[in-house]
């Protein structure tokens, strides 16, 4: 074996060495990493091309469909950033606002993370092993699912670990990747609230490894936090000035340890079944024997992979801890860019193993990736799939004017209307004015019975559609079912189902239309 | 050897483990154990009540430990001009002769001031009845140096010392194995300590220079890098650093007093040192290695000298408890209470190793609680655990040595009781060559609980379908057959398991260990010259 081609060789060795050769090497890297973005096109054609659009998609839809002032403002009283938006404004712009033309862009992102993602594993391992790192991420079931997805996760992906790579660049060179890094600070900031974890982790890991650091690295460091809080204070003065997110926040219950352990589980496995989730997760020890192999003379930690091992875990334990002391916000998508820093530890680990352990440990991962992947993509009961296609089609074929349908979630209707065609009308409970500006109105338990009388007035039935349990969806159905005559019920996706009652009695029940 | 090759094989002896990382280790086994012990809801209350034994064993050995490696560089008065008279013993017993030649040539190769020492080889052979015990005397006196052959059995190895001491008289002695060859610097490196004069004893590592020569020689030396690294280097500064049988010097006065070598005990080397520290006496360990020697090849004579020190160290805490001794510090108590108990890390494997067996068959559990709660505080803890183990250990710790540990178990279980029934031990050399053949024998236990676990799972699977349970108590019962499969190997018949790797293309562990011994670049460089 060659020096240059010993897996712990340096590119600028390799460069110096053998110009020639190294030219053949950075060319042979792109190739490969084009079939790789070829296969996850693949998939993304395959596995997500026939997928309703989902509720958070369809808001970005409606968000990017105003001027860009306009949507700045809508954007602004939600608790997102406003770039994602943005670049979405100009793309639909080009490509059109149909589902797939804007998931395209999640997409592109995808694709565009995985040279970074290359570059951050090659900071820690061989380039064999670190296209292999990028091998498994473009069949990553969550990478996949939100590459597919009309929100701004890939992007926070991306520039997460651009700046990552950035900072692992200042780690190891002390003065290179300054520029690139407060690039990728401000964008990302603008891209994600969750990419300030990404940051303090970063804070956290500076602190605890000063010596590793040139003296100078602070004052950069600084002036990189000056000149991204100066690029955002006009955003941050609008979104305070627009009540910050005071009613828009996801109502989520306070984080539970499975929660912890679910957001690794679905970086690593996706989006699974409870029952499948539930057995991944109760096989928790074996990562002990994992860590037992991981025992390895030489095997030594060195900064940048301390930093990755911070990368993959600190946000997480940052945002479960503020979670439950202050307030729950706990999402696995949120803590996204943890993913990449976990994936490339897990194959370093792999690649320090005996070759032929290695070798079938990576094949085994492939393996499972793709059938977590496949499952993912086909299992109805997806617990992130929302199914909003089939409800739409399947009550346009049976509802008639005399009915009504009722969106027990305000919000939903957005999603929902993207399909319907049909000629009922869509009310919301609580009733909500669309024409109105202003928060969507609270839920009153004193309220419903006036609400739904109002509802059924003049219609026969109700087709309750339920879903995005905003803590009070259960008071509806117990309403329903105590004062209504159920005549069917089809449940769609783990957390949309469709019920239809019978409101009014003045005409015969039908149960076929 | 370049300079990366010493490095490396050096390394064991260069760790350091951060202070924060040690406290929060304590921190962390506090709170694991508060957490399993006052918080979880107990399961079945004998399961439960033999999990928290395990778990208060377990925490005694893992702040321990922190609290070994809190400082491994004590520093001590040293005199590079001390120039004391010096008897150098090289014990013998049937080991063959070339080999007790090479270190018989070392030795005499000792460089000291007016070369003030001599040599003596303690030939075993006569009473021990080996066929080469006349050939070692023979020569002996072809090299001009002392062999004291006894005539009267007795006391094995330690009988084999005191009965030198009786026979010579420098003021400091210093003993070898057979097989450890020293470097012309021992002396000069060990003897200066003794300037000090309460220093009864200091000892250097005991360090195996066949270590690429078979899996079980690699692991053996694993083990000890652990112990010769931030162990002994830990134990140094509370004067608790003990003698290992070999690479040693001693201060006759000490042995003296300490009643000589302890012949009651096949752990001479240890019980003595005990002794010697009880009379007030300090000890120093130089963690530098200073003479070379061989470890047990084959999996037999590694089983035989592991036994033998367990039995011996389990002796210490069940008659000579140290606690109870008079004459030593609280931190020199610790220390043997630490060495000497580790022993009994044999029955809290077994207690939980079964713990899963017992659900599959019985559906009973130690504790009752959401296996996440319990991922969430042990994951954190073995994690630092490990890092801790590998950052004082410089990253020489290795999956091998931590599954010989582990799998020593039903060793440890079995010196256990044979130390609590008083049955008699003889003392048996550690072969010097490889000895060849099936031992799988002592592999049954493990195969055992393969065979009991597979059955369990499907028993389990038979009762209550697929549960989290089920998947969480037969992922323990993977990790414990994951740890065992190395030791297993080792104990499978050499041939099987050259045909085995020959079938599959699969390096031997010792094979791998020294191609990734070397970088690219020197095996470049080798290949050059």
């Amino acid at each position: 074996m060659h020096w240059f081609d010993h897996p712990h060789a340096t590119d600028r060795e390799f460069e110096l060495h053998s110009p020639l050769k190294y030219a053949l090497h950075k060319f042979f890297v792109a190739i490969v990493l084009l079939v790789f973005s070829v296969i996850a096109f693949g998939l993304f054609m395959n596995a997500y091309a026939g997928e309703s659009i989902r509720l958070d998609e369809a808001q970005s839809l409606w968000q990017v469909s105003h001027s860009v002032n306009g949507m700045l403002g809508i954007i602004s009283e939600d608790v997102h950033m406003p770039l994602y938006h943005l670049v979405l404004h100009t793309w639909v712009t080009f490509f059109g606002n149909s589902v797939m033309a804007a998931r395209m862009l999640s997409f592109v992102f995808l694709i565009a993370t995985f040279p970074f993602a290359y570059l951050l594993a090659r900071t820690v391992m061989g380039r064999k092993w670190a296209l292999a790192t990028v091998g498994l991420l473009a069949i990553s079931p969550f990478l996949s699912w939100y590459a597919s997805e009309t929100r701004m996760y890939t992007m926070l992906v991306f520039f997460s670990v651009a700046n990552q790579y950035f900072f692992t660049r200042i780690l190891k060179h002390q003065h290179h990747g300054w520029f690139g890094y407060a690039i990728t600070t401000i964008l990302g900031a603008f891209t994600h609230y969750f990419f300030f974890f990404n940051l303090a982790t970063q804070v956290v890991f500076f602190l605890l490894n000063r010596d590793k650091f040139k003296k100078a690295s602070f004052i950069k460091f600084v002036g990189v936090a000056v000149i991204t809080a100066i690029s955002l204070a006009p955003w941050v003065a609008l979104f305070i000035h627009n009540g910050a997110a005071g009613n828009m926040r996801p109502g989520l219950s306070k984080p539970s340890p499975v929660d912890f352990f679910n957001a690794y589980s679905n970086f690593l496995f996706g989006y699974q079944s409870d029952i499948l989730n539930t057995v991944i997760l109760a096989a928790w020890p074996l990562v002990i024997a994992g860590a037992f192999l991981a025992l390895r003379r030489r095997l030594k930690i060195n900064s940048v992979v301390m930093y990755l091992l911070f990368a993959a875990f600190v946000p997480v334990i940052l945002v479960f801890v503020l979670s439950y002391v202050i307030t729950p916000f706990f999402l696995s998508r949120y803590l996204i860019a943890s993913l990449i820093p976990l994936y490339i530890l897990i194959v370093w680990l792999v690649s320090h193993q005996p070759k032929k352990t290695a070798y079938g440990a990576l094949a085994a991962g492939v393996l499972l990736s793709s059938m977590f992947l496949y499952r993912q993509a086909v299992m109805t009961n997806n617990p992130a799939r929302e199914d909003y296609k089939n409800v739409a089609i399947d009550i346009a074929k049976d509802a008639s004017p005399r009915d009504v349908i009722v969106m027990t979630s305000p919000f939903t209707v957005f999603p929902f209307e993207y399909y319907y065609n049909g000629t009922t009308k869509i009310v919301t409970l609580p009733l909500w004015d669309r024409g109105n500006h202003g928060a969507i109105p609270a839920f009153s338990a004193t309220e419903l019975p006036k609400q739904v009388d109002q509802i059924k007035k003049d219609h026969d039935n109700i087709y309750l559609v339920m879903s995005y349990d905003q803590g009070y969806e259960d008071a509806i159905r117990q309403y329903f079912l105590t004062h209504y005559e159920q005549i069917q019920k089809r449940q769609y996706s783990p957390k949309l189902q469709m019920i239809e009652y019978k409101v009014n009695y003045d005409n015969p029940v039908s149960f076929t239309k | 050897m370049n300079r990366h090759e010493l490095r490396e094989r050096f390394a064991f002896n260069k760790g350091v483990a951060p202070r924060w990382m040690l406290a929060l280790n304590i921190v962390m086994a506090f709170v694991y154990f508060i957490i399993i012990a006052f918080l979880f809801t107990p399961g079945n209350p004998v399961l439960f009540g033999l999990l928290i034994a395990g778990e208060v064993f377990h925490l005694w050995q893992s702040v321990g430990y922190a609290y070994t490696v809190w400082n491994m560089n004590h520093q001590r008065r040293f005199d590079p001009a001390f120039a004391q008279g010096v008897d150098v013993y090289i014990t013998v017993c049937g080991e063959p002769v070339e080999i007790i030649e090479e270190t018989a040539r070392a030795a005499l190769a000792m460089d000291y001031p007016a070369q003030n020492f001599s040599v003596y080889i303690l030939n075993d052979g006569f009473v021990a009845n080996k066929d080469n015990w006349q050939e070692v005397e023979d020569m002996a006196k072809r090299l001009g140096i002392g062999c004291i052959t006894r005539r009267t059995p007795g006391g094995a190895k330690a009988g084999n010392i005191n009965n030198a001491m009786r026979q010579t008289n420098n003021p400091f002695v210093v003993v070898f194995d057979a097989d450890h060859v020293p470097k012309p610097v021992f002396l000069r490196k060990v003897m200066g300590y003794f300037t000090d004069p309460l220093m009864g004893f200091v000892q250097t590592p005991q360090f195996y220079n066949n270590q690429h020569e078979s899996t079980v020689a690699q692991t053996a030396w694993d083990q000890q890098a652990l112990f010769f690294g931030p162990i002994m280097r830990g134990k140094n500064r509370l004067d608790a650093a003990f003698m290992c049988g070999t690479n040693m010097a001693i201060r006759r006065a000490a042995i003296d007093q300490a009643g000589g070598m302890c012949e009651t005990s096949i752990a001479e080397d240890f019980l003595t040192s005990l002794f010697i520290h009880e009379k007030g006496w300090k000890s120093h360990y130089v963690h530098e290695v200073l003479a070379e020697g061989l470890a047990p090849e084959d999996f037999l004579s590694y089983y035989k000298q592991q036994f033998r020190w367990t039995r011996g160290s389990l002796e210490v805490v069940l008659r000579h408890n140290p606690l109870f001794m008079k004459g030593m510090k609280f931190g020199q108590k610790m220390q043997y209470l630490l060495s000497s108990g580790y022993y009994l890390t044999g029955l809290v494997v077994l207690i939980d190793a079964l713990l899963p067996i017992i659900f599959f068959f019985t559906g009973l559990t130690a504790i009752k609680t959401s296996t996440m709660w319990l991922a969430i505080v042990f994951l954190p803890y073995i994690a630092l655990t490990l890092a801790m183990l590998q950052r004082s250990s410089n990253f020489t710790y290795t999956f091998h040595a931590l599954s010989f540990s582990i799998s020593s178990f039903y060793l440890q279980v079995h010196a256990f009781i044979s130390a609590l029934l008083g049955k008699k031990v003889s003392f048996a050399v550690t072969s010097k060559t490889a000895i060849q053949g099936n031992f799988l024998k002592f592999a049954i236990p493990h195969l055992a609980y393969i065979a009991l676990a597979i059955g369990g799972m499907v028993f389990a699977y038979l009762r209550e379908g697929f549960s989290a349970a089920l998947a969480a108590n037969a992922s323990w019962a993977i990790v414990n057959i994951v740890t065992f499969l190395p030791f297993i190997a080792a104990a499978a018949p050499t041939n099987v398991m050259n045909s085995i790797r020959k079938k599959f293309h699969v390096k031997s562990h010792e094979q791998r260990e020294c191609e990734e011994y070397m970088p690219a670049s020197a095996m470049q460089n080798e290949g050059a010259n």
